[in-house]
């Protein structure tokens, strides 16, 4: 049963660590802001979520795993809403997308006014 | 003990990706090309060191460290979310943070401008500067408001692939393109604020235009 508990304690992080390194290689590798920021966003926020849970296993207690989770799902819920409030602040003033993007499909209202 | 030895080594090694990962983020930070890119770095970063707390509550086994990471997150996003209202009400600016491929660009673009349509661009800096405001720097500062809307989307491009930087051809009809944009975006700028301001009068427009390009001038 211990040996249960650090096998996926074990597996947790290294999942959350594999997903942390893309997302950061996706940061650097990225040519624009707003694909810099699906990397970043989504595989980082889902690496270090990972992260916390595999914490709350180790502990093998219920309080502990409650807290866990409960940083996990605050962490997952709010790092979206950031992201999508920040996209569309650098949208808005007027930061490009790269050059091979194919379309912008929020930019057709802006340009008509 | 074996179960101790697997989660030790799980947490080495999640420790050793998660310094990489954190200098690659830091790397980013420091050469992000614009402002957002920074404000997402950081925002990367707090996620890191809250993975880097969890691993340290497992290494020492104080699971109050939980706490800590959920606070830093929330802290994460308070910042976060502060930094996107901030770059909301703020302008883009030129030549933003003094990225590396942005002083290359000017060399090349102001060539075809200059070509294609002087006359046009000087009028409309005219009328959007105001007849009484300094006529003087009136080139200068358009070649400043202008040139960075010019040259913003190929810093981008030019990371990624810096062999096509020799190919002019390609180079001036894209020019050409972003100019037009340009173009479009100043226009809607001056019909917005001609729509915004209809009971001003010229008089205060004239007033109160000198002190944008002022503004932006600023570092």
């Amino acid at each position: 049963m211990d040996i249960l508990f650090a096998l996926v304690t074990a597996a947790l992080i290294l999942v959350g660590a594999i997903f942390v390194l893309a997302a950061t290689l996706g940061l650097n590798r990225f040519p624009d802001l707003y694909s810099r920021m699906h990397a970043a966003s989504k595989a980082g926020t889902v690496g270090s979520a990972l992260m916390l849970i595999a914490v709350g296993i180790h502990a093998a207690d219920l309080a502990i795993l409650a807290r866990s989770f409960a940083g996990f799902f605050f962490f997952v819920l709010t790092a979206p809403v950031s992201a999508h409030l920040l996209a569309k602040a650098a949208h808005e003033t007027g930061y490009p997308l790269s050059g091979i993007s194919v379309r912008d499909d929020m930019n057709k209202g802006r340009e008509e006014i | 003990m074996t179960a101790d030895t697997i989660t030790q080594f799980a947490v080495y090694v999640g420790l050793l990706v998660l310094g990489a990962s954190f200098l690659l983020t830091v790397w980013r930070v420091i050469k992000g090309p614009t402002l957002p890119d920074r404000v997402i770095a950081l925002d990367m970063l707090v996620g890191i060191v809250m993975g880097f707390i969890a691993l340290i509550a497992i290494r020492t086994g104080f699971t109050l460290y939980i706490d800590i990471a959920i606070s830093l997150g929330l802290v994460g996003f308070l910042a976060t979310v502060a930094f996107a209202r901030f770059i909301l009400s703020r302008k883009r600016r030129g030549g933003e943070d003094g990225s590396p491929p942005e002083p290359v660009e000017p060399e090349l673009k102001p060539v075809t401008q200059d070509a294609s349509k002087p006359a046009a661009v000087k009028s409309r800096a005219k009328d959007r500067q105001g007849s009484a405001a300094a006529p003087g720097p009136v080139p200068e500062r358009t070649a400043a408001g202008i040139m960075p809307v010019v040259a913003d989307a190929s810093p981008l491009e030019a990371p990624a692939k810096p062999a096509t930087r020799k190919a002019d051809a390609t180079k001036a009809s894209a020019a050409k393109v972003k100019i037009a944009k340009a173009k479009a975006a100043g226009k809607a700028a001056v019909a917005a604020e001609a729509a915004a301001g209809p009971a001003k009068t010229r008089k205060s427009r004239a007033a109160t235009k000198p002190t944008k390009p002022a503004k932006k001038d600023t570092p």
